[in-house]
């Protein structure tokens, strides 16, 4: 079990620059880029502590903050789902989700498992593009890059699961 | 303090979660000026929301206090405006004004019969003496009648035995003020000549023939008059609401007795 923080770390790091080396470069249609760095959020065990991983979850968003820039929106997003991830597990999968240690695994519903990545994805959006322009009159930019980016991120995301799952 | 510790515990996630957000917040208000000017924006909202409360409450129980202040403050606007209205009297001198203030809080006042009386919390201790002038906030009250130690009583000017000297303020004609027992803020002016001219809506002031007012002093505005052969017959509206009156000032002439000794 104390193997697993370094591994996540490691995942952390690789994610954060491949977000920032290759996906924040896309702007397919000129605006829609995934962040694939949630991954990390959203394969973190259950059985694991959660006080740990709200401190992941910040130094993860500040990572991408301070190499790209930003001015907090990716701390806040990924503290606020690593918050809330128990809600939105207990939600999405049940409140008995703590049979299962990994939410990747193959025992979840297909369905219970779509909607726990899709609740993260466009909860994790909406929090990074309310905080970035944080302003009223933007909202209906800030619905439309949290609509097109969660497809987008979704689509890359499950292909990533599905890429280290036939790995294993 | 096991409690405490054990909240503390039992919320941690909480507890970290908003630690978290504090810096992050902190930290966009040092990274992006746009943020800055928001959270500063909010912040400021958030406190005002916060202590327009408080404030209400805390201004509540000084009041007291705000109210001896501004009394006080009145008192001194007072002296200087009677100084300086008698000062403008004699332009071409320099005379300072014998009037000295003395502050009061009525304690009684009645309207309701021919010869009304008001008791004022003061007295010979507060060098309160016999036929000092009273006026109010806007104008004359009236004229001290008996003194205590600590009272004294005031003939109102709405007693039918009281005639104050008053003139009519654009032309200077002066004339006699009493009240006929009616109304309780109308009072009557005679014996000014009709050969002034006079208008509804201008202005009585005391006439400063007695040594109980200085001149100048605002006393009602006119309502209407009528010619009474040689004199008009004027009917005054009171400036100064004779029903709820408050704190009151004495006005002390210092060379009073030295004035009446020539009457004598």
């Amino acid at each position: 079990m104390n193997q697993y923080y370094p591994k996540i770390f490691l995942l952390s790091c690789f994610l954060v620059f491949l977000q920032l080396l290759i996906f924040d470069r896309i702007n397919l249609f000129g605006f829609m880029n995934p962040s694939i760095y949630i991954l990390v959020l959203i394969t973190y065990r259950y059985d694991m502590d959660q006080f740990n991983f709200i401190l992941i979850g910040f130094l993860l968003g500040l990572m991408m903050d301070i190499l790209s820039q930003s001015a907090g929106s990716h701390s806040l997003s990924c503290v606020t789902i690593s918050f809330i991830r128990p809600l939105i597990t207990k939600f999405s999968i049940g409140p008995n989700y703590e049979d299962f240690s990994n939410p990747i695994s193959s025992g979840i519903l297909i369905s219970n498992r779509v909607l726990y990545y899709l609740l993260i994805i466009i909860l994790h959006q909406l929090i990074l593009n309310s905080y970035s322009y944080f302003n009223w009159i933007h909202t209906f930019t800030i619905l439309k890059l949290t609509i097109a980016n969660s497809i987008f991120t979704f689509v890359v995301i499950i292909s990533f699961i599905n890429l280290f799952s036939a790995k294993e | 303090m096991q409690w405490l510790l054990s909240f503390i515990l039992r919320y941690k996630n909480l507890f970290l979660y908003l630690f978290f957000v504090s810096i992050i917040l902190s930290f966009s208000y040092f990274q992006s000026e746009y943020h800055k000017s928001k959270i500063y924006k909010a912040s400021i909202i958030a406190s005002g929301l916060a202590s327009e409360p408080l404030k209400n409450l805390t201004s509540y129980f000084r009041l007291k206090k705000i109210n001896a202040k501004l009394l006080e403050e009145n008192f001194h606007l007072k002296s200087l405006l009677i100084d300086e209205n008698y000062k403008s009297n004699y332009e071409y001198e320099k005379i300072d004004s014998p009037y000295s203030l003395i502050l009061g809080n009525v304690i009684k006042n009645n309207i309701s019969s021919n010869r009304n009386i008001i008791i004022i919390n003061k007295g010979g201790s507060d060098m309160v003496e016999k036929e000092m002038g009273v006026i109010g906030s806007d104008g004359i009250i009236g004229i001290v009648n008996q003194t205590t130690e600590n009272f004294s009583s005031v003939l109102s000017i709405l007693h039918k035995d009281i005639k104050i000297n008053a003139k009519h303020k654009k032309t200077n004609a002066f004339g006699s003020l009493f009240w006929e027992g009616n109304d309780p803020d109308k009072v009557t002016l005679s014996d000014i000549s009709i050969i002034n001219k006079i208008n509804v809506g201008d202005t009585i002031v005391t006439g400063g023939m007695s040594s109980y007012f200085p001149e100048g002093i605002p006393i009602g505005k006119i309502v209407e008059f009528k010619n009474n052969g040689r004199y008009y017959l004027i009917n005054v509206k009171l400036i100064n609401n004779m029903t709820n009156l408050n704190n009151v000032y004495f006005l002390k002439n210092k060379y009073k007795s030295e004035i009446e000794s020539l009457y004598k």
